[in-house]
């Protein structure tokens, strides 16, 4: 009996013995892929992160950013009506939870979501890594794509006197948690917050990635999108005087050289490395008559013949039924996207100086530098005396037409009291703010008003 | 070529036995009341020789001349035993007529890890035998349990050959996490991954198809918790346990079948002509205000377009046929036995080239070297190939119902393919694409009684596939400059299951009985998943495999996954009339983290034979009566296998930017993701009634899910765009009623009714801080709200068709009549469960024949035709159904449909014509089906030879009749999900489904 008792209690133990080990549960993961803990425990590591960042930052800045915001602009003319198209859905300004840019915002939380959790692991090596500059890049990026998604899925920053209209959820750490939408004025102050130590933080020089000067540049552009005009004069002046950037002779931005009138730009190395792909996808023309984005009938004559500008246009069938107004500034196989500029520096100024009624000769200078590119000569260029606002933003328009900055010219200068009716609706309609995806819903997070623009 | 082999050495084989001299012994076996029993075990005691009966209960059995004792016995019947002398040349009569035994009901069960006799039994398990399974030319297996158990809800797939069922036992109550119950072959759990090849194309890959059922001897289906706790973690949505068939008759057995037949879909669709689109396309373009002719789709010219005329669904489908041959050997000896089945399925669809062919082998064979000592092999081994074309979305009768318009020629002038369309026989002739299989099931299973109280028994199994899938495209499809592109997709699969058990009889007295099972598993699965591409390539890569190679492939994918798991079970009885089983699982796997590594899945369960009872005597009328009831908690894991944890891709990928390494997350960690648990209540009453004339079962249950594995949606803040989370509660609850009564049981007739229905109620209970938005079926088709069943249809109420302007009338979330649609009225409106659903079999036995009948129903429930709101909305570049032609066309007109209009403003929608998901596409889910209809012929044994047992000739309706008011086809919907989520939520939502087939099948089966 007792032999017996014996043989049960080694076969018990030979079954248990099997699943006493945790470590039979535990999986390598497949090749290329790495756990969190290796994933951060080298300096190259955390520095490939970054480089990620910019990567991810990239891609949806090839156009799907700019675009979304030309569709809602007097730029376009309407897409083509294909049943589940997403522009043609945002051209009419009908978004709504079922047809909406919902990648364009996965996107840019993406990218959030990688500097968020950069910056948090910077610590592991304060010898190897320059800490302060990669975070000054890492809020550079966040306060950018914070900034993309304010303009798209909210009213534009005075839309109410004291900016508590809804923005967008500001997202400030790499935690799983779910954000309900801050007002347009904290979404502001916190991009100007990150920008300010973006500024602070980076070098002069940062090879291509981002530089003191780019974050300057993005200062003045977000200063200008609230018509804050003296700090967007201030900051675009910084810039311009920094004596690190001139105009190139060309008008062509989306070209591998623009020497240095790019203050920041996306790196595209080749065909296969293309950055610029959504420009070129909607806009592409040079072998087709149909191109998935045309321009609105205003460019027919938008450019005088003197304008080097002029060749971005092309009109087939003039005054037909079948008449489409090509756009031939995004022709190439691939491009980087220039996306800050001294250009834009320039018009940036000379606009607020004009608003602040002030230095009207260095308005003028800077709309005149603008000019001369554009015509080859000083020939059209204006007075201190003669000088407009009209001037400005015309120039404004003609220089970064389909470049996805219209949109929120016009909403800011409506937000500023102006009347601005755009394609016959008011520049505050709902439907020209997107809508959030059905996916946003949880208890709290308000979505977007619907329709109203047509 | 082959199988004209097969029978000419058949019958080589049965001339020779024909001219032995021998003797015989025929007879009928009957039951009590004089009708005939089929299937009852007669043979001759000692020389291993014996048969069963037909379905008109007789027998024969060839023999030497000599005295023999002969057997026969039933279950549920005593024994039967006499002594007979056999003469060369000679028959003997010998008719038998069984007497019932006391123990009725006795039937031994396959339960988990065991078998037990049916009255021990306090857990809720269906048997249903592998003929019944067999005998139907389902597209898979699965399909045919349709009908079979009450509870047991079977939506079959689609009629592309081989296409998966979707199969849900008492209700569906899991989410993301797969809802299908878990399979087990012979004691190995099958791998049932059906998303191996991702969302295909609206034809998933369907695992259970490479199982040739003529190998089942039978299914049990593990219903509640007392009966599939043992499988803890995986048994939360039911278990269905198959055992293969093994030789059983003393000496050598053979049997043939044969089975030949044709396919046609059940419905055609009713698609516009060509003048007729033109009519209709004109009148929406005059409606919009339009002057002169509308300009066609595809810049397609008015002339062109009268002059043409396509009936695409004509092009795409046709009359399939199927066969199927199959050779079984049998032997068993005294220490031994073996069988042996090879099977060739050729079932072609109704599809054009669409054809799954499956050549499957299996071997079982049972070995007891010495006393005590048996060791059990089981394996099987398949090689299918599934000639593919494409369907639904994709193409093929998806574009016939769709995008293909009649206007549009097969064929441009020049007299080559139109390729400015998806053009359906382009891509059908064009391209090529195929499916190749490799599979095997196999296990052995060794068991040893050490004492009289003790046996050890030791498995190990494992399951292994191969999936290859190679698709070409000429250069001329893909409007590329050079030969075309190759793509192959490999999906190899291995799951290796080990156990060890130990069974104790701790009590065995007349009057109590105690035994324990103890067991140890550990499942280790793999998937390895890997693409090779290539350019320039003249055809696919089964014609080119020299090119295959490492350059070419991607990167091979896949971590594995693994369960390892102490049980055991402790069954308890009081004199044979008070049962006891308490079983516990722990398991523990590798989709979690520590925090949740293991998961305890206990269970108890009862029961009280109360016709046992000595008050039950006064009740003679009731020969059986059992009340059982069972708790317990089991559990379900999530489908992937890294949620818990944070995978990075690392500085090896191919992902640069400015020409430097990236790095970067791919999902949000959950460290504290968990087990899905199920807690669930059963309770029913087994009754037999006059001798088991009737026969009957009620069950009631109760499922609350807790801590639902949910991949949900995630705002896009979170920086992904979906979480795997522990959120939510849901209950399931219903009732089963199954009745078996044998209406007429006389010599030369009789007749058996089986019916059951069931009735689930599915409820949400809590979704957390989550909205119905966060978790959608596919293409936004269904929602879970709270307060709703699981798959609600969430729309919004189409109202009516305004008489005077001939526009959508739709109503608000408060019921005010509005002309604007909104997603913000949209309401919980339907759902994809049914109400009820069941079957109702009859089987009549007069003389030679026995007719069968299948029907199964579905009462309730909704079916969104998700495609008719494009096909019947706004007119865009789809085709239109005649149901169109009920629209609204002049002031005064009350019609189904709102005028036609090529804009969405007209109907009151956003600027997008997808989004008209209104009530006007949501219709009654009830149907009555004529599942199955066959009629079977058995040769009466006098007309056959010494050797020839048995011959059966037959005929098959599959699908014969459907009642249904489903204007969309067919009202049995499983369409082309896309992922496991889609799997549990859209059943009955129809997206260019291609509706099931009709077949009319020959059946041949000879015994020797």
């Amino acid at each position: 009996m007792k032999k017996q008792y014996f043989k049960i209690a080694v076969f018990a133990l030979m079954i248990f013995s099997f699943n006493a080990c945790k470590e039979s549960l535990k999986f390598e993961l497949d090749k290329d892929q790495i756990d969190t803990e290796e994933a951060l425990n080298s300096p190259e590591n955390i520095q490939a992160l970054l480089n990620s960042c910019y990567d991810v930052f990239a891609n949806v800045m090839d156009g799907d950013v700019q675009n979304l915001q030309e569709l809602l602009s007097d730029n376009l003319a309407a897409p083509q009506n294909a049943a589940g198209s997403l522009y043609y859905t945002v051209y009419n300004r009908g978004t709504f939870s079922f047809r909406t840019a919902d990648g364009v915002l996965l996107d840019l939380y993406r990218c959030i979501y990688r500097v968020n959790i950069m910056s948090e692991n910077l610590y592991r090596f304060p010898e190897e890594l320059n800490g302060n500059k990669m975070d000054g890049e890492a809020k550079f990026l966040r306060a950018w794509c914070h900034w993309e998604l304010v303009k798209l899925w909210a009213q534009p920053y005075g839309f109410t006197s004291d900016n508590s209209h809804p923005g967008i959820a500001i997202k400030l750490h790499s935690h799983y948690s779910v954000e309900l939408r801050s007002s347009v004025g904290d979404v502001y102050n916190q991009i100007i917050e990150d920008l300010k130590f973006a500024e602070q933080n980076l070098p002069d020089d940062n090879g291509v990635y981002a530089n003191k000067n780019a974050a300057k540049a993005l200062l003045a552009k977000v200063y200008f999108t609230m018509n804050d005009f003296t700090n967007a004069a201030a900051k675009a002046g910084e810039v311009i005087n920094s004596g690190l950037y001139q105009l190139s002779d060309t008008v062509e931005r989306y070209i591998a050289d623009q020497g240095n009138e790019v203050i920041f730009k996306t790196i595209s190395t080749g065909p296969s490395d293309n950055r610029g792909g959504s420009f070129i996808g909607s806009y592409r023309s040079d072998k087709t008559d149909n191109p998935g984005i045309k321009a609105a009938t205003d460019f027919k004559t938008m450019y005088d013949t003197a304008d080097h500008r002029k060749v971005w246009i092309e009109v087939v069938d003039p005054d037909l039924p079948s008449q489409v107004v090509k756009c031939h500034k995004f022709d190439k196989d691939f491009f980087g996207v220039a996306l800050l500029n001294l250009a834009d520096m320039y018009l940036i100024r000379a606009e607020s100086l004009l608003e602040l009624n002030t230095d009207k000769q260095t308005a003028a200078s800077d709309l005149n530098a603008i000019r001369e590119r554009a015509y080859g000569s000083d020939k059209y260029n204006v007075s201190s005396g003669s000088i407009t606002l009209a001037d400005v933003r015309l120039e404004r328009r003609k220089e970064f037409a389909f470049e996805g900055d219209r949109t929120i010219q016009l909403k800011r200068m409506g937000a500023k009291g102006e009347t601005v009716v755009i394609r016959g609706a008011d520049w505050n309609c709902a439907g020209s703010v997107l809508q959030f995806p059905a996916s946003e819903k949880t208890k709290g997070f308000e979505f977007n008003p619907e329709g109203g623009c047509n | 070529m082959r199988n004209r082999l097969l029978l000419i050495l058949l019958f080589t084989c049965l001339s020779g036995w024909v001219s032995a001299q021998t003797g015989s012994i025929s007879g009928k076996v009957t039951g009590p009341d004089g009708g005939a029993l089929a299937g009852a075990a007669v043979y001759a005691e000692g020389v291993g020789i014996g048969t069963t009966t037909s379905q008109t209960g007789e027998y024969l059995l060839t023999l030497n001349p000599g005295t023999y004792t002969i057997k026969a016995s039933y279950v549920g019947y005593q024994e039967i035993s006499k002594s007979i002398t056999v003469t060369g040349n000679q028959t003997v009569t010998y008719n038998i007529q069984m007497k019932e035994d006391d123990q009725l009901l006795s039937e031994a069960v396959v339960i988990g890890y065991g078998t037990k006799h049916k009255e021990e039994i306090t857990g809720n398990i269906v048997t249903v035998k592998g003929k019944e399974v067999a005998d139907q030319p389902t597209p898979s297996f699965e399909a045919a349990l349709q009908g079979r158990a009450a509870g047991v809800q079977v939506t079959v797939g689609s009629g592309l050959a081989g296409s998966p069922s979707l199969i849900r036992i008492r209700g569906v109550a899991s989410v993301s996490s797969s809802g299908d119950p878990l399979y087990i072959i012979d004691g190995v759990p099958v791998n049932q991954n059906y998303f191996s090849r991702g969302n295909s194309g609206a034809m998933n890959q369907n695992p259970l198809a490479t199982l040739n059922p003529l190998d089942i001897e039978n299914i049990e289906i593990l219903k509640d918790a007392a009966a599939t706790a043992i499988y803890g973690a995986r048994g939360s949505n039911g278990v269905i346990i198959i055992t293969t068939k093994r030789a059983k008759k003393k000496g050598w057995n053979f049997e043939f079948s044969s089975r030949v037949g044709t396919s046609k879909p059940t419905y055609v669709p009713q698609m516009l002509n060509s003048q007729e689109y033109l009519q209709l396309y004109q009148e929406a373009w005059e409606n919009d205000g339009g002057v002169g002719r509308a300009p066609l789709p595809n810049r397609i010219s008015w002339e062109e377009a009268q002059k043409t005329n396509t009936d695409w669904v004509d092009q795409t489908i046709h009359t399939g046929v199927k066969q199927m041959y199959s050779m079984t050997t049998g032997y068993k000896a005294n220490k031994w036995g073996a069988y042996l089945n090879m099977t060739r399925d050729d079932n072609g669809s109704y599809l054009r080239d669409n054809r799954y062919v499956r050549n499957s082998a299996r071997l079982n064979v049972d070995y007891e070297p010495i006393k005590d000592f048996k060791i059990q092999l089981s394996s099987s081994f398949v090689k299918a190939t599934n000639y593919r074309v494409y369907n639904g979305w994709s193409g093929g009768l998806g574009a016939a119902m769709s995008t293909a318009l009649p206007i549009y020629p097969i064929y441009d002038s020049t007299g080559e393919y139109n390729l400015s369309i998806v053009n359906p026989v382009a891509y059908r002739n064009l391209m090529d694409w195929k499916t190749f299989e490799t599979r095997s099931i196999s296990s052995l299973n060794v068991s040893y009684k050490i004492t009289e109280k003790i046996s050890v028994s030791g498995f190990a199994g494992f399951d292994f596939s191969n999936v290859t899938d190679d698709l070409f495209l000429p250069g001329k499809l893909i409007f590329a400059d050079h030969a075309g592109q190759a793509n192959r997709d490999v999906v190899k699969n291995l799951t290796q299951t080990m156990n060890a058990r130990i069974n104790y009889k701790a009590i065995d007295t007349k009057k109590q009985n105690l035994a324990i099972m103890l067991g140890a598993e550990r499942v280790y699965a793999t998937s390895h998943y890997r693409n090779y591409f290539m350019d320039s390539i003249g055809s696919a890569f089964y014609k080119n495999k020299g090119l295959i190679s490492d350059k070419i492939a991607g990167i091979e994918t896949g971590t594995p996954w693994a369960l390892n798991s102490v049980f055991s079970r402790i069954d308890y009885s009081y004199k044979k009339r008070y049962l006891v089983d308490i079983t516990m699982r722990t398991d523990g796997s590798s989709k979690f983290g520590e925090n949740n590594l293991y998961g305890f899945f206990p269970a108890i369960g009862a029961g009280w034979i109360i016709s046992e009872e000595k008050f039950m005597h006064l009740i003679p009328q009731i020969n059986f009566l059992k009340l059982k009831s069972g708790y317990g908690i089991s559990g379900n894991v999530p489908t992937e296998n890294n949620a818990f944890r944070q995978v990075w891709i690392g500085s090896t990928n191919n992902i640069h930017y400015n020409n430097e390494a990236t790095v970067y997350p791919t999902n949000h960690e959950n460290p504290d993701l968990k087990w899905e648990t199920s807690h669930i209540f059963d309770v029913s009453l087994e009754i037999g009634l006059f001798k088991n004339r009737i026969t009957s079962d009620i069950a009631f249950y109760n499922k609350t899910t807790t801590d639902i594995l949910l991949q949900l949606a995630t705002p896009s803040s979170t920086g992904f765009s979906s979480y795997w989370q522990n959120t939510g509660k849901f209950r399931n609850w219903g009732v089963e009623y199954a009745i078996t009564s044998r209406n007429i049981s006389k010599k030369n007739f009789s007749w058996e009714t089986q019916f059951n229905i069931a009735r689930n109620y599915n409820k949400v209970l809590d979704l957390g801080i989550y909205f119905q938005d966060a978790l959608s079926g596919g293409t936004n088709d269904t929602r879970v709200v709270v307060g709703q069943p699981l798959g609600t249809n969430y729309l919004v109420k189409f109202s009516h068709v305004d008489p005077q302007t001939g526009q959508p009338v739709y109503l608000d979330k408060d019921g005010n009549e509005t002309y604007t649609w909104s997603n913000d009225n949209r309401v919980a409106v339907g759902t994809v469960l049914p109400k009820a659903f069941g079957g109702i079999s009859n089987n009549i036995r007069w003389g030679q024949f026995y007719l069968s009948t299948t029907f199964v129903y579905k009462i309730g429930g909704n079916i969104y035709n998700s495609s008719a709101k494009r096909q019947n909305g706004v007119v865009t570049d789809w085709n239109m159904t005649t149901d169109y032609f009920d629209r609204w066309t002049q002031p005064g007109d009350v019609a189904k449909y709102p005028m036609l209009s090529m804009n969405t403003a007209s109907y009151g929608l956003p600027p997008d014509p997808y989004q008209y998901n209104t009530t006007l596409f949501l219709e009654s889910g009830s149907y009555l089906r004529l599942r199955n209809i066959s009629l079977t012929y058995t040769v009466p044994k006098k007309l056959l030879k010494d050797k020839l047992r048995r011959i059966e000739l037959g005929i098959t309706g599959y699908n014969i009749l459907t009642f249904t008011k489903f204007t969309g086809g067919d009202p049995e919907i499983a369409r082309d999900f896309e992922n496991p989520q889609d799997r549990n939520m859209s059943s009955n939502i129809s997206y260019l489904t291609a509706p099931q087939e009709k077949s009319i099948l020959f059946n041949l089966n000879v015994t020797l």
